[in-house]
């Protein structure tokens, strides 16, 4: 039986030197981080297999129609189609794929389309249209100017992508679309600025997960 | 052959599901049911085919003796090893050996993988952040307010960073967000009934 | 590039599978090669795929097969040009030394009449010396060396004719009744035994002596006589031997198989009794003789017989009438009352000259061209024992001209060689073209413009500045981290803000009540584990702080394993939680808006029904009792690093209940769901984003987690950088920017 202790002790520092492995990219390519990149991605390759078969495929597909096939015939049209797919990795027989690629591909649009109508669209146009009242707000006029900047920035970003918005148009109507399309374009920059922002926060935070496992590990050290 | 019969599934299973999220029907709902467990069945064999794919293209390279044919056979190896653990101990994925390696081995090198990025993303801020037009300025300040304001830093300075750091995230990023989102919207959708209508045809090639 | 067969798409050199289609690519083994743009074709095209050229070259169509006369193989006559050069009349016999195989004696015989069907002949290859019948040997040697590989081309000596009463003794005897013996015996031993002739032995060629000497005398009919030795075994090596002596039936046995004759196909009536007679071109002789007398021809001038000279321009008739022309067949021998009988009788049954075959339809004559030579006309006595006519030329084989009948020759000019025309492409140059066309000239006579100086490309971060970047940042998170992992306390005691989304979510955790079920959608993998890890362990915490049971489904293959760690933590810490009574995994759902979908649908919890540790049903599970679907969950959580992984839930789950809907998120994504956050009613009732999200929501909680306790190193992270995006602004200020980092 395996000493789960010591497998953890061991681990922990198996862990430290691939952790040290891959940081070894900040030198430059070397073979210690490509060892662990090849055996990353081996690893994690084989355990979704691992997962997908033992979660998904025999308890769903292998044990009812080992048991009951008759009064479980519908299983096998899920098993023939992905067995099809399969067919998927030899060039020569990819054509097999095209039912069951035909298949997803429908009811992933189809699904789509209504996550886009129901879940997306709908919901949006109708946040922006907004009330110029400030009584919306708990009567604070600041409401109405966010509201109203919130109308028209998104106004502004879809007609900057409208890309021939910007150059239509004469007078008047054609110098207020002009304009609406670089609210449109100060709004995205913005937008993007707070999302780089995010970004860094994320991953700054993900090295600070890797450097406090270092320092743990090296601290285990100390008695 | 080749084509309509994929195309005639396509149209169909799509159409169904299509119903289904419209019109309360019992008997479209449990069609649509039927019809979307089994495309997410076949997606878990399309992830079988996936791993087959860098399978093969590893064992090309060991066997061809191309470049870097040694790290590929680590990467055979490391597969195999997990693979056939798994399926065969009683407990899959939860078994002693392959949780050993998930959690020791997999978790500490994909972790450490994007933790590299955090160096990436300061050595691009450098050059990405350099003013040379008003518009980037504006970038600029938009998101170090967001950045320092949602630190300690900004909590630390006091309370106006934060709020302008919400302020920002909330209205102008929450507006162009949402002009994003409603362009994204109307593409899936026109995309999505190009598919159904047949006109695109991704899956017959 | 091999283009595709099946969809043409453009595939790399060396790809046996098209990459669009998956259809087999025509692989340079086994393509062809166009030869205009290289590119590889499967070999069942004619054009290219790619520049429409062609593929397969058309071998020029091979000249129409002219209708020539019967060719005579292995034994060629000689043909000559219809304007003999003087020269060459003048050599006479000199001349001839390298020319025709003829000897001398036949060069006297009269010319045959012109009604006689001069049979046109394909002078047959040049025979070599060992295949040449000993007589024809001595001919040759004793007449004048006639060299075997003379062209037929070439202008052969013409023979004097002899004049109607002269020449040789035995000629004349012939015409006066003797029956006649063909030319072309060939006595290699001792001939048979020929009874004597009659008569005067002068001007008998020592052949025809010999030949009249081993003639064994005339049997009784059925009496065997032994075949001449050219028709035995040394007779066989010479195929083309003619056997003019065809047995007679019931005479002579059937020749030897050793020499099969290939003329007994030809000559169906050789198998016939034939008795001695005389050759109808004798027959003609005397007619001739007695209807024409040609001038004596000038001394050293030879005169050729007809079927030497072939036909005069007059004489050549159009092919329709050349068939018509065929002289009448020998049909009954001549009447055995005449002295010729008698002479006839006495020669043996291989010297007696079979009747000739029957007319075959002469092919056209051909008019030859000027300079072409002209073959030589057969004597009807020779043309039962001309050889079989010879088909059309096998396939590479020579048909006509000088190397006529020989295969295998390699063509004069390569097709790969041949130059072929140039397809014109596209049309005619317009005005408007040439104007154009002009001023492209001009543009290009024209020195080129200066260039603009390049810009600068900007330069790669320097390593060394890599490395300056990244001990900064090190420093700024390790020292932080170490001084909070020594001393177990914050470094500055930063309070993080609370933003009003994470306010909401806080809000909505707190209305979930004891023993209610939570769905958590757990989207987090190792590669975002270190920073939504300590968001989950506060949501969740929270959550099994107010007793709700909690059930766990994940998209991503790595997710299970994750959140049942972290959960078996946490319960560890509540120390009243147990898996299955207050806590489910249900594992992974593949298929990402699919999955959710049959989630959601009619089905519920069907799609699940196992759970991920022990593989039971859930209907086994305590905590599982009461929920079937989305519709039986109090709450909803999202934990998901990625801002789309979070929209198929608001869009396949949320808008499809009614159950409130919370996501802790990814710093990054945070802003990417405020949309969702900003609708009335909201779509997302709660949001929080990464470590600061996570310190927020412990704050709120009064703890003080992985959240707040990574807050400063976070803090020293956003200094640094933002630290190095002002240094980059001032290195652009100063003017360094990408010239000088």
């Amino acid at each position: 039986m395996v000493d789960l202790l010591h497998a953890d002790v061991l681990g922990g520092w198996v862990a430290f030197v691939l952790t040290l492995m891959v940081f070894s990219y900040l030198l430059g390519d070397n073979p210690l981080f490509r060892l662990a990149e090849h055996l990353f991605v081996g690893v994690a390759v084989g355990y979704a297999v691992v997962v997908v078969w033992r979660t998904v495929l025999v308890p769903r597909l292998w044990t009812p129609l080992a048991t009951d096939p008759v009064a479980n015939w519908p299983f096998l049209v899920p098993l023939l189609l992905g067995l099809l797919l399969l067919a998927r990795v030899r060039a020569r027989w990819s054509w097999w794929a095209n039912l069951p690629m035909g298949f997803l591909f429908g009811v992933g649009a189809a699904l789509s389309i209504g996550g886009a109508l129901l879940g997306t669209l709908y919901p949006q146009v109708r946040a922006s249209l907004i009330s110029l009242n400030p009584a919306s707000y708990g009567g604070q006029w600041g409401g109405v100017v966010d509201a109203a900047i919130l109308a028209v920035g998104t106004l502004g970003t879809l007609l900057y992508f409208y890309f021939t918005a910007a150059r239509e148009g004469r007078g008047v109507a054609g110098g207020i679309r002009r304009a609406w399309v670089a609210v449109g374009r100060w709004t995205l920059l913005v937008a993007f600025g707070a999302l780089f922002a995010g970004a860094t926060i994320s991953r700054l935070s993900l090295l600070i997960a890797r450097v406090q496992f270092l320092w743990n590990q090296i601290w285990s050290l100390i008695p | 052959m080749r084509r309509i019969l994929p195309t005639t599934a396509a149209l169909a299973a799509g159409f169904l599901v299509l119903l289904d999220l419209f019109i309360q029907n019992p008997y479209l709902d449990l069609i649509g049911w039927v019809l979307t467990d089994w495309a997410a069945i076949l997606a878990a064999f399309a992830l079988l085919a996936g791993a087959y794919n860098v399978l093969a293209s590893h064992f090309r390279r060991v066997g061809r003796r191309q470049e870097g044919w040694p790290y590929s056979l680590i990467l055979i190896l490391a597969l195999w090893v997990v693979l056939v653990v798994g399926i065969l101990d009683p407990s899959g994925p939860q078994g002693d050996l392959v949780s050993w390696v998930f959690r020791y081995v997999q978790f500490p090198l994909q972790a450490t993988f994007f933790a590299l990025l955090a160096f990436y993303m300061a050595t691009a801020a450098y050059r990405a952040f350099q003013v040379r037009r008003p518009e980037a300025l504006l970038m600029l300040v938009a998101g170090l307010v967001v950045l320092i304001g949602q630190s300690p830093v900004g909590a630390w300075l006091g309370e106006a960073l934060p709020r302008a750091a919400q302020w920002v995230v909330a209205v102008p990023t929450t507006a162009g967000v949402r002009g994003v989102l409603l362009g994204v919207a109307l593409g899936t959708v026109a995309t999505g009934l190009r598919l159904l209508m047949g006109m695109d045809r991704p899956y017959a090639r | 590039m091999i283009y595709c067969p099946n969809c043409g798409t453009a595939n790399r050199d060396g790809s046996k599978f098209c990459n669009e289609c998956g259809a087999r690519l025509a692989a340079p083994s086994t393509g062809i090669a166009c030869p205009e743009c290289g590119t590889f074709n499967p070999v069942t095209r004619l054009f290219c795929q790619k520049c429409g050229a062609r593929l397969v070259t058309v071998a020029p169509e091979p000249e129409p097969e002219e209708p020539e006369g019967v060719p005579v193989t292995g034994f060629s006559l000689p043909s000559r040009l219809l304007e003999t050069p003087p020269e060459a009349e003048a050599e006479g016999p000199a001349a001839g030394e390298e020319g025709a195989l003829i000897p001398e004696w036949l060069t006297g015989l009269e010319p045959e009449a012109a009604g006689e069907e001069p049979v046109q002949e394909v002078p047959a290859a040049p025979l070599e010396e060992e295949h040449l019948p000993d007589w024809l040997r001595e001919l040759r040697s004793g007449l004048g060396a006639v060299p075997e590989g003379e062209s037929v081309e070439e202008a052969p000596p013409e023979v004097p004719a002899a004049p109607p009463g002269e020449g040789p003794g035995w000629l004349r005897e012939l015409r006066s009744g003797v029956g006649a013996v063909p030319e072309e015996e060939a006595v290699e031993e001792a001939p048979p035994e020929v009874p004597a002739a009659p008569s005067e032995e002068e001007g008998v060629p020592d052949w025809l002596r010999k030949l009249r000497a081993s003639l064994p005398p005339l049997e009784e009919e059925g009496e065997e006589v032994p075949p001449p030795a050219w028709l035995t075994e040394e007779g066989a090596a010479y195929p083309q031997v003619p056997v003019f002596a065809e047995p007679a039936v019931g005479a002579e046995g059937p020749l030897p198989e050793e020499a099969p004759s290939p003329l007994e196909a030809e000559a169906p009536g050789a198998a016939e009794a034939l008795p001695l007679e005389i050759p109808p071109w004798l027959e003609g002789l005397e007619e001739e003789a007695a209807e024409e007398v040609p001038p004596p021809p000038p001394p050293g001038e030879q005169v050729s017989p007809p079927w030497l000279v072939g036909p005069t321009p007059e004489e050549i008739r159009a092919p329709g009438e050349a068939a018509e022309a065929v002289p009448p067949p020998v049909e009954a021998p001549l009447e055995p009352g005449r002295a010729e009988a008698e002479e006839e009788e006495m020669l043996p049954e291989w010297l007696r000259v079979p009747p000739p075959p029957p007319a075959e339809a002469v092919p056209a004559a051909r008019v030859p061209e000027e300079g072409e030579a002209v073959p030589g006309e057969i004597p009807p006595w020779l043309a039962p024992f001309s050889p079989l006519a010879r088909g059309p030329a096998a396939e590479g084989e020579e048909g006509t001209g000088l190397l006529q009948g020989i295969s295998g020759l390699v063509p004069a000019v390569p097709e790969v060689l041949e130059v072929r025309e140039e397809k014109a492409k596209g049309p005619a140059p317009s005005p408007v073209g040439a104007s154009e066309a002009n001023l492209f000239r001009q543009v290009l006579a024209e020195p080129p413009p200066e260039e603009p100086p390049a810009r600068p490309k900007a330069k790669r971060f320097p390593l060394w500045g890599r490395w300056l970047v990244s001990l900064l940042l090190l420093a700024a998170v390790g020292i932080p981290t170490v001084w909070n992992g020594v001393t177990g306390r914050p470094l500055l005691n930063l309070r993080p803000a609370v933003p009003p989304a994470v306010q909401a979510l806080y809000a909505a955790v707190e209305q979930v009540q004891p023993g209610e079920a939570v769905l958590v959608g757990w989207d987090v993998d190792p590669a975002s584990a270190g920073e939504l890890l300590p968001l989950a362990e506060a949501i969740l915490g929270h959550l099994m702080q107010r007793g709700a049971r909690l059930f766990v489904v994940s998209q991503l293959p790595a997710g299970p394993p994750l959140a049942q760690e972290t959960l078996d933590g946490l319960a560890r810490t509540q120390g009243v939680y147990t898996y299955g009574a207050h806590y489910l995994n249900l594992g992974y759902l593949p298929g990402d808006e699919l999955g959710l979908r049959a989630l959601s649908g009619a089905g519920g919890l069907a799609a699940l029904d196992r759970d991920y540790v022990q593989g039971k049903a859930l209907a086994q599970w305590e905590a599982a009792a009461g929920v079937r679907g989305v519709d039986d969950f109090r709450l909803i959580v999202v934990l998901a690093s990625d801002a789309q992984q979070v929209r198929r839930w608001i869009e396949q789950v949320g808008a499809q209940h009614g159950v409130p809907l919370v996501a802790g998120v990814s710093a990054g994504a945070l802003p990417a769901l405020q949309p969702y956050h900003e609708t009335e009613p909201r779509q997302l009732a709660g949001l929080a984003g990464g470590t600061p999200g996570a310190a927020a929501y412990e704050s709120l909680r009064g703890v003080y987690l992985a959240g707040q306790s990574s807050m400063e190193a976070l803090a020293g992270g956003v200094l640094a950088l933002a630290f190095i995006v002002i240094v980059g602004n001032v290195a652009l200020l100063f003017g360094l920017g990408r010239q000088g980092e």
